[in-house]
């Protein structure tokens, strides 16, 4: 049982806790998740099944878009609503426009504080085991992009937003600079992902729904995120025997490999130049 | 579930350790539904006997509509629980069984613990044989027919609702959305020449196809699911066609997708099929109901 499955993620769940529940449900031992989605949001989440795990790594660098809705006026621990309030400030009087102008001055390349509950690694360690331990670190900066983003609604001090992302932003801390910008503080009170790459929200299914029936193929999702390339049964022999293989005009670093039956081979890295090697083989075993 | 395809000479025996629910059970709907989980409550392993044909379509010898196939109802059994599928071949000799040879020959041999039926289960010759006949032999449950509203949740009453374009309540009645399953074949290409592409399908079994009208629903197309707008007619603006078609527009779907499976799930019936006096007006229609399939669904 290969694939994946677009799944409609629950408020309170971990991204983890659906995984679980799917590998119960299908008997299945490899179970993962392309992109965290944090307990308190909610939305889609695309979940991997036995030898889909594989491609992980390799599809993660889509676009994703979210609806979140920012808090004004209280700064959490964790900037979302799980945590627990560090401190309040005065909301100014804000128009339509001025939350509109300042949204967009959010668009292109920024760079982000990452959140002490980030699993990124300082110093060798999880930054949020650090965090959990009391050790004191400076949280390190990471460069990232927005898309786009716009204003949905302004009610009650609670900015609702639409923003299009691309791989590792942090919708918190996007929440935390906007409310400063602003000239006050704020936490996420809600998140939702909308979107991944070309898939919606209302293409995905509920945990409860999963069935063996539902899985989507690899071959399926793996040419939507990676560039892939159709072989012969010669070519596909030499790829399973990891050969590098030079291509000329690829202008991605990643290949995708699949055969004839679109049944899917292997993933191939740019090595250098216009050679490419064996990053993963995801062929089924027969 | 273990699914095992039998004949008369080759029945599986049980040694009382198993429940037994007898049925052919097309759609599956609530009342069925009810009847599969009130057996897999009791805590045995749970069996279901049902035939690969429907007895009226082998007897009848016309082919009768049906509301689920073969893989749909393997899949929803298995999601009910169901840990053995028998599969009973049909056929004339079946058919020719009195109540009795059908109680020795059949259910004597697979010997459950316990059967559950439906309060009109009838089977064997001219359908003589009721519920009573098998409590002499094994303890048997009736489950009563299931009404919501005071209308019987039953498979004809669901292919009369499909007729009349009630799709809410055939949803409800089958406790998920009717579902039909065809492969996409080549058509005129009348839609793309207004900038509406359509998938025409054949039915890839006999199923009940609803009344004519459009109708907004999901396409599922290799497991991943699109919006999309069903067209159930017979193209009076542009060339007027004897057998009704079934059309599918998916919504952000531009593939060729020729001879490939597609599943098409039912959810509202929007409007009738309307003569419009040319193409911009129905150019006009289809646009407002893309839209309606956008926001609604």
């Amino acid at each position: 049982m290969d694939g994946f499955l677009l799944i409609n993620k629950p408020i309170g769940w971990t991204s983890r806790d659906v995984c679980n529940k799917i590998s119960h449900i299908l008997h299945v031992k490899r179970c993962g998740h392309v992109g965290t989605l944090d307990p308190f949001a909610s939305g889609l989440l695309l979940v991997c099944v036995g030898n889909a795990t594989k491609t992980i790594n390799y599809i993660d660098h889509s676009i994703k878009e979210y609806i979140a809705t920012l808090t004004l006026g209280k700064k959490t621990t964790s900037l979302d609503i799980t945590g627990e309030v560090i401190e309040t400030k005065e909301i100014p009087n804000l128009t339509i426009s001025d939350i509109e102008k300042t949204l967009k001055s959010f668009v292109g390349k920024i760079k982000q504080q990452v959140p002490y509950t980030s699993a990124m690694h300082v110093n060798g360690r999880k930054l949020y085991s650090l965090y959990y331990q009391g050790i004191e670190v400076e949280r390190p900066f990471k460069e990232v992009e927005v898309n786009d983003i716009s204003l949905i609604s302004y009610e009650n001090n609670n900015i609702t937003f639409k923003v299009t992302v691309s791989k590792g932003t942090y919708i918190r801390v996007l929440g935390e600079s906007i409310a400063e910008k602003l000239g006050t503080v704020g936490f996420l009170s809600s998140l939702q992902r909308t979107k991944i790459s070309d898939f919606d929200l209302s293409q995905a299914i509920n945990v409860s729904e999963v069935s063996e029936e539902k899985i989507i193929p690899i071959d399926v999702i793996m040419e939507k995120f990676v560039y892939k390339i159709s072989v012969d049964s010669i070519m596909a022999k030499k790829i399973k025997d990891g050969m590098t293989l030079k291509f000329e005009n690829v202008k991605t670093d990643i290949i995708y490999f699949s055969d004839s039956n679109n049944e899917p081979i292997a993933i191939y890295k740019r090595k250098h130049g216009d050679y490419f090697s064996c990053a993963r083989g995801i062929w089924k075993y027969e | 579930m273990n699914k095992i395809n039998i004949n008369l000479e080759n029945i599986p025996h049980f040694e009382k350790d198993i429940n037994l629910v007898l049925g052919y059970f097309d759609g599956i709907h609530l009342g069925h539904q009810m009847l599969i989980k009130k057996a897999k409550e009791e805590g045995y392993k749970l069996a279901v006997l049902t035939f690969d044909k429907s007895p009226k379509s082998v007897i009848n010898k016309n082919r009768d509509v049906i509301l689920t196939n073969e893989s749909q109802k393997e899949e929803l059994f298995k999601n009910l629980g169901v840990d053995i599928l028998l599969v009973l071949h049909f056929d004339l000799k079946l058919a020719a069984l009195d109540k009795n040879q059908f109680i020795d020959q059949v259910i004597k041999v697979i010997n459950p613990h316990k059967i559950f039926v439906g309060e009109d289960y009838s089977f064997a010759h001219l359908a003589s044989g009721s519920a009573n006949d098998l409590k002499p032999y094994y303890n048997t449950d009736i489950t009563p027919l299931l009404s919501i509203e005071n209308e019987k949740v039953s498979t004809t009453n669901i292919i009369e609702l499909l007729k009349i374009h009630n799709l809410e309540k055939a949803n409800q009645f089958l406790g998920r959305n009717f579902q039909i399953i065809a492969k996409v074949i080549p058509g005129k290409q009348n839609g793309r020449k207004i900038g509406f592409k359509t998938a025409n399908l054949q039915l890839i079994d006999p199923f009940m196809v609803p009344g004519i009208g459009v109708y907004i629903g999901y396409a599922y197309i290799k497991n991943i699911k699109y919006k999309a707008i069903i067209n159930i007619g017979t193209h009076p603006t542009i060339d007027e066609l004897s057998q009704p078609l079934i059309e599918v527009n998916i919504l952000d779907f531009d593939k060729d997708i020729y001879n490939q499976e597609i599943k098409v799930d039912f959810v509202r019936y929007i409007r009738d099929e309307i003569k419009f006096i040319n193409l911009e007006k129905l150019k006009e229609q289809l646009k407002k109901d893309t839209l309606l399939a956008k926001n609604s669904l």
